[in-house]
């Protein structure tokens, strides 16, 4: 050492020589710490039993426990979206469970309580399947492929409903990215598949439409950067295209109402809602009451996939597209909102919740109009008691999406597989 | 912000030919020899060539397979080019040649790699600086180009290990579009300082991908040097990086903690001994909210005698866990959807051995060193549940990695990397510049 201070060289060096004790008890310290056992929280085997999720404080009201009717177990993959037609389901797989990849389609005859596995078809390079829906005329069955670069749709055809027939796998072109979600919906008789790409590096997320006329060959029709920094699900209904453009809102757009269409929409306007993060859509029309004003939105906030999740479900009034502004707001401690499906015939929305189960909302009504407020002036649902059930499973659940159906209503379970639950009443 | 990237670069020129013209005032009044002039106004440079061949068996890397390959790794050319008060310092890496699959290197991840140490950029480092005396025993520097950020410690690359820490991100931001601006109270020795970065918060995605200029001045860093004692430093360093995770913005800001303390001492008896103890935290946010924080501790130390070197870390570093892509070692660069799949916390104890260099005289100063270097790493989730389970992802919670290889020095090497201007360290030249580093 060539100390050359003013200091007695003694007093720096035995200055040094301390500092240099201390470093060395810390490295001790924490080598020792490395090579030790694992924490009480953390075996070293996986726990073959469901884990427990995040708990949930319950909101206020007596909602009604809906209870199981049944489940159809997964234990060998994450299962993540589900679709139900007539007595046979569909549900998609999702990420890595053990060395299991989520390329598994899995089929199911649901004409029992009991979902029963019937068969499970992989699709060719993928890691993880998203969205999956039949077509209304039960034809065709369009399953989202992710992650990048091997992103896609595969397209069966439903000649028999149980035996699904691949048509195509797509590979390359916009899609590649990753196809985060796909719709598919009927615009002035021709079937649309609403694809949202993920984005990646230097691409931004992108919304591609494809004609479905021809299934074996999409064909793209439309193709806009949209969101930010993605672009999520999206809901078709009366030629309208509403899109979740994360913090960019909610985007409504024209697609064959007044002139638009698949291959040009039309912007007509877009609503932020509080917190952005906009994920999905449902544009509500009761089929008692005839209104049509209101336009349920999920957030997803940040979370652990599996044990923790966040975001509240938005209701906003777009009976003036001018002037839409949010009305009301639902909100679960310790636990998200993922997707929706609408029972319009009974004013029942089932939004999934992810470790919060299934939560079921009176949406009948005047949503504008409540007992308890936020600060903000939005109506509390929960607080002003329309949660009128939910479902929790056992030992831990959590919901992807949840299928109310003529036939019944099912919830996918990342952890444990396709639920059949009791159908909620008014 | 670009306008201060600009102006950073003028003030270097213009403080170089201030410097000079003052410099050759004085001195051709003292010693008025041509020679000397001439000498001073010279342009100096020092290169120097490294590459490290290894072969890695880890087992089990994935999915309970165990993996033996055979990697170039860290192959750099370093040059430091003096002119006046300006210095270049650059690092130009051929990982991208040699290291597009990555290397096995368990806990590790970024840049849309996991588990497998990512490639740097073909540009590392181009860094001009200039400084200048402002009272005395005062210094100023602004350094600009791409680098180092003020944040954190030194370079893996440049530390006594082959394989990588856990926690690379969260003790260092680097490849960065960057000004820096430094002031130094004190000398070489016994000194503080002051540096602030602003920078391009995306992080580079591709060896070959450039940064994206738009972005420049989105984020930046702050870090205060002690160096209470010759050769002991301690650092404590912050910043904010907006959108590391998606270049074109939107994905989760992250803000960053770094404290430090380095040791290093040489003696003439040919011992050299060195000591880095660091603890870092990265929490990831949006609109200023956590999401997510990850914890890391690290230490490390190395003793060397003529040549034979000892090397031992130890660390604890948490990280996000991503849903992988087709090849199990790649996950997409930020979160989508703000998801993760859940936090593993590592806990990895390296040790290295390294036996004298044989050395060649030719056109540099050829040294070739063999080594072997032994990793044994444990994952287990930080909480329960999670549907990334480490004990069944690589089907043991402990990993065991082996590695067997020479590093190959040519010319001049440098002592340690990313500190600039005011804070720069002794000329590459010093005699114990191959220790150690």
């Amino acid at each position: 050492m060539s100390a050359s201070s003013s200091a007695p060289r003694s007093f720096v060096d035995s200055r040094v020589k301390f500092v240099w004790l201390i470093a060395l008890a810390g490295v001790l310290t924490i080598g020792l710490a490395a090579c030790g056992g694992d924490d009480a929280a953390s075996p070293t085997t996986p726990d073959p039993a469901p884990p427990i999720t995040t708990p949930i404080t319950p909101t206020t009201g007596t909602p009604t426990t809906l209870a199981s009717l049944g489940l159809g177990a997964v234990p060998e993959r994450y299962t993540a979206e589900v679709w139900v037609r007539g007595t046979t389901a569909y549900t998609t797989s999702w990420g890595t469970r053990g060395g299991a990849r989520g390329n598994a389609l899995k089929i199911w005859d649901v004409a029992n309580p009991t979902p029963v596995l019937v068969d499970s078809v992989i699709v060719a390079n993928a890691g993880t399947l998203g969205d999956i829906q039949v077509s209304d005329d039960g034809a065709l069955l369009v399953v989202a492929v992710e992650p990048n670069p091997n992103g896609g749709l595969a397209i069966y055809a439903l000649d028999t409903p149980r035996s699904p027939r691949l048509l195509v796998r797509t590979t390359g072109g916009e899609l590649q990215y990753g196809v985060h979600t796909a719709e598919i919906a009927r615009v002035n008789g021709v079937l649309y598949a609403f694809c949202a790409v993920d984005p990646a590096n230097n691409v931004p997320a992108r919304l591609v439409i494809m004609d479905l006329s021809n299934p074996s060959s999409p064909r793209t029709v439309s193709s806009m950067q949209l969101g930010a920094p993605f672009i999520h699900d999206v809901y078709v209904r009366d030629g309208t295209l509403f899109t979740a453009e994360w913090n960019d809102g909610v985007g409504i757009w024209d697609i064959g109402m007044q002139g638009g269409s698949p291959s040009e929409p039309r912007k007509i306007t877009s609503v932020r809602t509080v917190g952005g993060r906009v994920h999905n859509i449902w544009w509500y029309q009761d089929a008692v009451t005839g209104n049509k004003r209101y336009l349920f939105v999920g957030e997803e906030g940040p979370g652990v996939i599996g044990s923790s999740s966040v975001g509240d479900v938005h209701v906003l009034d777009i009976n003036t597209l001018s002037a839409a502004n949010e009305v009301a707001v639902f909100s679960v401690a310790g636990a998200g909102t993922h997707n929706f499906s609408v029972d319009e015939a009974n004013g029942l929305l089932y939004a999934a919740y992810y470790n919060g189960g299934v939560r079921v909302l009176d949406v009948r009504g005047d949503l504008s109009v409540c007992t308890v407020r936020k600060g903000d002036g939005r109506c509390d649902l929960g607080a002003s008691g329309r949660e009128k059930a939910r479902f929790l499973g056992s030992g831990g659940v959590y919901i992807w999406g949840v299928h109310a159906t003529p036939t019944g209503v099912f919830a996918s379970d990342m952890l444990n597989g396709l639920w059949r639950i009791t159908p909620a009443v008014r | 912000m670009r306008v201060v990237g600009i102006a950073a670069l003028i003030f270097c020129c213009v403080v170089a030919r201030v410097e000079g013209q003052a410099d050759s005032g004085a001195r051709a009044a003292l010693r008025d020899t041509k020679s000397n002039l001439q000498n001073e106004h010279a342009v100096r440079g020092e290169f120097g060539v490294m590459v490290v061949g290894v072969a890695t068996r880890a087992s089990p890397a994935v999915f309970g397979r165990t993996l033996t390959e055979g990697y170039l790794t860290q192959p750099n050319v370093m040059g430091d080019v003096r002119y006046r008060s300006l210095r270049l310092l650059t690092t130009v890496n051929f990982e991208g040649y040699t290291l597009r699959r990555g290397q096995l290197n368990a806990g590790m991840y970024g840049e849309g790699y996991v588990d497998r140490r990512h490639p740097h950029t073909l540009v590392h480092e181009a860094m001009l600086t200039a400084k200048a005396p402002i009272a005395r025993g005062v210094q100023f520097s602004l350094a600009a180009g791409k680098g180092f950020t003020s944040y954190g410690t030194d370079d893996p690359m440049m530390r006594p290990f082959v394989l990588y820490p856990v926690n690379h991100h969260h003790a260092q931001i680097i490849e960065r579009v960057q000004t820096i601006g430094a002031v130094q109270i004190g000398g070489l020795r016994r000194s503080v300082a002051l540096e602030h970065t602003v920078f391009n918060g995306d992080e580079p995605y591709a060896p070959f991908a450039g940064p994206r200029w738009s972005r420049f001045g989105d984020s930046r860093a702050t870090r205060v040097t002690v160096r209470p004692a010759n050769g002991v430093e301690v650092q404590a360093s912050r910043a904010f990086v907006k959108s590391p995770g998606i270049v074109q913005g939107g994905a989760l800001d992250h803000a960053q903690r770094s404290v430090s303390l380095r040791m290093q001492r040489d003696d003439a008896r040919g011992l050299s001994r060195y000591l880095l103890a660091e603890v870092a935290r990265t929490d990831e946010t949006v609109d200023g909210a956590r999401a997510f924080r990850f914890e890391s501790m690290l230490a490390e130390g190395a003793v060397e005698f003529h040549g034979w070197r000892v090397a031992a870390r130890a660390e604890q570093t948490e990280r996000p866990e991503n849903e992988r892509l087709l090849d199990p070692f790649r996950i997409a660069s930020g979160h989508i959807d703000f998801q993760i799949i859940g936090v593993t916390r590592w806990r990895v104890a390296t040790v290295h051995l390294s036996a004298p260099a044989a050395s060649w005289r030719g056109v540099g100063t050829l040294r070739l060193a063999p080594f072997v270097e032994v990793a044994r790493a444990h994952a287990t989730a930080r909480r329960l549940p999670t549907v990334f389970e480490p004990a069944q992802f690589y089907g043991n919670a402990a990993q065991l990695s082996v590695n067997v290889g020479a590093r190959l020095h040519v010319g001049t090497m440098r002592h340690r990397m990313g500190r600039y201007g005011a804070l720069e360290l002794p000329a590459a030249s010093s005699p114990h510049h191959h220790r150690l580093h």
